[in-house]
């Protein structure tokens, strides 16, 4: 009766003993219910009042993470640019850092500077005479010659304004018009000369003024005045004075103000002396090394090379004063010693054409190259100057245009191949507790590293507290988790080495983990066999599969 | 007689490895007007039986695992009883049932008519089983990191068959002969509630090196009246429905029950008969999933992938995850058979008063069949006391004990019955039932319309 009891209470509503509606989920509930009720009351023994599940310790094997890891992923995973197959035929890699280590623009080199000039005609420099009613015309012509300046004395020969303005302002006083007209002959745009005619109203009361302004983006300055000079040009003027009746005063004058402002140029043609250019020190990454503490690299023909590619049309000499290494975890700086440090770079001999000078320093051009590169330095630092003209005017005309460059790239190429050993490496990364923790007995990690490279790896790990100071080590041995694979006569490896390594925590270790903030993963590396100078190389197929696992024991 | 007691340790044996329906108490109380129910060929011992309300109803609940005390020992600092883990795990068989069997008469016709007998029964019936492997249980006791690591965690079968139906049943027997007597019963169903495990093949692997997951398997499940279980969509959180859908028959089955007595001496009677042998169509509030065949492997998080991009990889991997199981609900009406169950007895008549018997009952789960055994005692006296004892194996549980008792004075007759009075008891045992009822029976049988003699 039970179960009725409970049907008539909770399934079935009823009103004045009219079933109006059935809770279907409470009825097949309440029979369940009925059913655990039935075992409940059995169950009201006195010697089972005390019932205890006991110690639950369930035990669950996950798999956390997996992931396979080519070259790419493990030399160059912040840029795959970084890894280059040297050796088309076998996929042997180096690892290549670049870097652009100065630029230097034709903006930058050839400046002209703003011009301008005024000049003021009295009655009698114009070639009129007092007069109490003139109806006549007088005429004068005349001439202003410009000279250019031009920075370290450079002796231009032609000039093409990329922007700027002509401006030629015009005051008279003379009570009748005036028509002013200008022509500069060197100055043309598409083979046409600048000229320009103003008229200029006739005075009353005060000066009558008129301005003209003309851009001269695409005009072509021929500065030599004939083949005669540098830097130069002439402006011709006329000035008519056209009779209206008015007198004319012995005051009477005209002004003429003219200039070439915001001049910028498109390509400069001449000689542009002998200076110094700043090449600002610069270095190259190796990424490779960025994270490592210490390590000893052997590595078979590094090179360091320098691209500089000219478009400036003139003469450079490259002076390369200085190139090292620098160590930045232990100050350790190594000099590149024995190589050429005066290079004169190439140019090209047609406006807008380039030139490419490749320097390359090899252990066969210097002294110890393969040395600098040992002990895992973070740079490869570089401090040069370049000297335009070096050897003064040779009668060769200079071009520069406003596109031209000299851009300095630098390859710092470490082939893999070689041998490697204490190269360490560390890095930390962040922690929570598990908000479960206090319910786990024991955490196991499984890692498995099936590994194609000819690399040993070992690992320590610290757990570190907020203040970065140590609660716990794993362990005080190195761990080996990655085994070398091995390698044939040539150093290439011949077949992937499996590890598995459990790592196991405590239960006291569990606990301390709320204390725990940061993990920090100490990992050396060794080539295969180092200590008998055992050279390996790396191929571009070489694969390391990784799968990270847990087994989690709980408390209950 | 080494073959007959091969014989008898092969039937216990069976019967003992199985899971059963109960009421094998008032099978054997033939002079009941329910055992009508086990065996239609059965009949009211008046002429005119009738029953409203508190006629019959019957609850049984049946375990095949484990008992309490089996699996409970008592500490030895204590008297507290502690789970003995290793114990649980013996005490489970590969497949595991949970079964509920209830069944209220709400009205109860019968009479008799020169040799025939006529019946009418309206019934409200539950039957709920529910499998579960022992996998599952091992794997909530220990995880998947001890015994079952490299080891394929088998949870084939796992899922529950539930009915809930009203049973209206027309009964009819004929004494055919002087030894025999058939029966049977036809009986409309109107469904109000099922849940079907179609297909359960699923399988967890924890590869043994790397801990990889691999699941595989097909689950597929039908039902009615449990949409709101599965309706995403549905904040209400239970529905209530028309209880008009039940005499509408919305859900509509059909099951024959079918009942012999035969005669085979005057001391001897051999019985059988076949129960809810049928099905239902359910139309109503229906509510059905099926997964893909599943064969995918579960690696951890992809490291590249997640360095990466987190956020949209752990999306992309939930979505991949789920698109193996996420498949949409769909609302088509399908059909369930029901569980069918038979008997197979016979009995012999030692006295007047006191007959034996021994019974297989018999009944298919799913596509398998159960077996339980039973042997019985059954005094009868006069028409006014019954008593029967019987000894059943069922249940994979070897020591039951069932009683029963039925009173009659004047026209009221009352019965109790249960298949395992040990049940009090109830640390030992794996069953537990209880049927009870009162029944009017007027006027007196003509003795030669019995079909036994026994």
């Amino acid at each position: 009766m039970l179960y009725f009891t409970t049907l008539t209470k909770n399934c079935i509503l009823v009103t004045r003993n009219k079933i109006i509606g059935i809770n279907m989920k409470k009825i097949y509930f309440s029979y369940i219910w009925a059913a655990c009720l039935l075992v409940a009351l059995l169950s009201c023994k006195k010697d089972l009042k005390k019932l205890s599940l006991g110690e639950w310790n369930p035990n669950l094997a996950v798999p956390l993470a997996h992931s396979t890891f080519d070259v790419y992923d493990i030399f160059a995973h912040t840029n795959a640019e970084d890894l280059v197959v040297i050796d088309p035929n076998t996929g042997m890699l180096a690892l290549v850092y670049k870097s652009d280590i100065a630029t230097l623009s034709g903006n930058q080199y050839v400046s002209i500077n703003d011009f301008s000039d005024s000049k003021s005609l009295s009655l009698s420099a114009l070639g009129g005479t007092v007069s109490p009613s003139f109806s006549s015309t007088f005429s004068h012509s005349g001439n202003e010659e410009i000279d250019f300046a031009f920075d370290n004395s450079a002796q231009i020969k032609e000039f093409k304004f990329d922007d700027g303005d002509l401006f030629f302002n015009i005051s008279s006083t003379f009570k009748h018009p005036v028509t002013i007209s200008f022509s500069v002959p060197s100055l043309k745009k598409n083979g046409v000369i600048f000229s320009k005619t103003i008229n200029v109203n006739a005075a009353s009361g005060s000066a009558s003024t008129a301005s003209v302004y003309e851009d001269l983006a695409g005009y072509v300055a021929d500065l030599t005045l004939g083949n005669t000079t540098n830097n130069k040009l002439q402006v011709n003027y006329q000035i008519t004075v056209n009779g209206n009746g008015n007198p004319i005063l012995a005051t009477d004058q005209i002004s003429l103000d003219f200039g070439f402002t915001s001049l910028k140029m498109d390509y400069a043609k001449g000689f542009f002396g002998t200076r110094n250019l700043v090449v600002p020190s610069d270095s190259v990454l190796l990424k490779v090394f960025q994270y490592s503490d210490e390590g000893y690299f052997e590595l078979v023909d590094p090179e360091i090379r320098f691209y500089l590619t000219n478009s400036f049309g003139l003469p450079i000499n490259l002076n390369i004063n200085q190139i090292k290494t620098i160590n930045v975890n232990n100050g350790q700086v190594l000099n590149l010693l024995g190589y050429s440090q005066q290079h004169l770079l190439n140019y090209p001999s047609v406006m807008g054409d380039s030139s490419l000078t490749t320097i390359v320093f090899t252990k066969n051009n210097t002294t110890n190259l393969e040395q600098v590169v040992s002990p895992a330095p973070k740079y490869v630092t570089f401090d040069a100057n370049a000297v335009a003209n070096p050897s003064g005017n040779t009668g060769v005309d200079n071009f520069v245009t406003k596109n031209s460059r000299l851009k300095a790239y630098c390859e710092v190429e470490l082939p893999l191949h070689g041998l490697a050993h204490s190269f360490k490496l560390r890095d930390t990364v962040n922690f929570s507790t598990p908000t479960e923790a206090e319910n786990l007995r024991s955490v196991m990690f499984r890692l498995i590293i099936d590994n194609g490279f000819p690399i040993n790896v070992l690992a320590k790990l610290r757990f570190l507290d907020e203040n970065y100071q140590e609660v716990f080590m794993y362990s005080n041995d190195q761990l080996l988790l990655a085994e070398a694979a091995p390698v044939d006569g040539n150093g290439k490896v011949t077949s992937n080495k499996k590890k598995i390594s459990d790592l196991k925590l405590s239960e006291n270790q569990i606990q301390l983990l709320d204390h725990v903030k940061y993990i920090e993963l100490q990992a050396e590396a060794n080539t295969l066999d180092f200590a008998s100078g055992k050279h390996i190389k790396i191929y571009e197929s070489y694969k390391l599969n990784l799968k990270l696992s847990g087994q989690f024991e709980g408390k209950f | 007689m080494k073959k007959l007691l091969y014989i008898i340790v092969l039937f216990f044996c069976c019967a003992a490895s199985s899971i059963a329906q109960q009421n094998y108490t008032m099978y054997a109380m033939t002079k009941m007007a329910q055992s009508h129910y086990e065996n239609p060929s059965n009949y009211a011992n008046g002429k005119i039986y009738i029953g409203i309300g508190l006629s019959h109803h019957s609850i049984g609940v049946n375990h095949s695992g484990f008992t309490l005390n089996r699996v409970f020992v008592p500490r030895s600092q204590d008297d507290t009883l502690v789970l003995d883990q290793d114990r649980l795990k013996k005490s489970l068989w590969g497949r595991n049932y949970i079964m509920t069997d209830v069944r209220n008469e709400l009205l109860g016709i019968g009479f008799h008519v020169k040799k025939n007998y006529f019946s009418l029964s309206i019934s409200n019936r539950i039957m709920g089983n529910i499998v579960y492997p022992k996998d599952l249980i091992i794997l909530g006791l220990e995880g998947n990191g001890r015994s079952l690591l490299g080891e394929r965690i088998n949870l084939n079968g796992l899922g529950a068959h539930i009915d809930a139906y009203l049973e209206v049943a027309l009964g009819y027997n004929r004494k055919i002969n002087e030894k025999l007597r058939v029966g049977g019963r036809l009986k409309f169903l109107s469904g109000y509630g099922n849940f079907s495990t179609k297909k359960s093949k699923l399988g967890i692997t924890t590869d043994k090196e790397d801990f990889d997951l691999t699941v595989d398997g097909k689950f597929k499940f039908a039902s009615s009246g449990f949409r709101d279980f599965f309706d995403t969509t549905n904040s209400g959180g239970g529905y209530t429905f028309d209880p008009s859908m039940i005499y509408k028959f919305k859900n509509f089955g059909m099951a024959l029950d079918l009942g012999a007595t035969y005669n085979l001496t005057d001391k001897i009677e051999l019985n059988a008969s076949l129960l809810d042998f049928g099905f239902i169509r359910w139309k109503n509030e229906t509510a059905s999933y099926e997964t893909d065949n599943l064969d995918f492997r579960f690696e951890g998080v992809n490291l590249k992938e997640y360095l990466n991009d987190s956020t949209e990889y752990l999306d992309r991997l939930q979505d991949s995850l789920l698109s193996k199981i996420d498949k949409d609900i769909t609302y088509n009406p399908y059909t369930s058979t029901l569980s069918s169950r038979f008997y197979i007895g016979a009995r012999y008549k030692v006295t007047d008063w006191f007959t034996v018997g021994v019974t297989s009952y018999n009944q298919i789960v799913g596509n398998r069949l159960r077996m339980a055994g039973i042997i019985s005692g059954t005094i009868q006296l006069k028409n006014w006391l019954g008593f029967t004892a019987n000894y059943s194996t069922y249940g994979r549980s070897w020591g039951n004990i069932g009683l029963g008792l039925s009173l009659r004075g004047g026209p009221i007759q009352f019965y109790v019955m249960t298949d395992n009075i040990l049940a009090i008891n109830y640390t030992g045992v794996k069953n537990a039932h209880v049927t009870f009822g009162l029944n009017l029976l007027i006027g007196k049988l003509d003795p030669k319309l019995k079909a036994s003699k026994i």
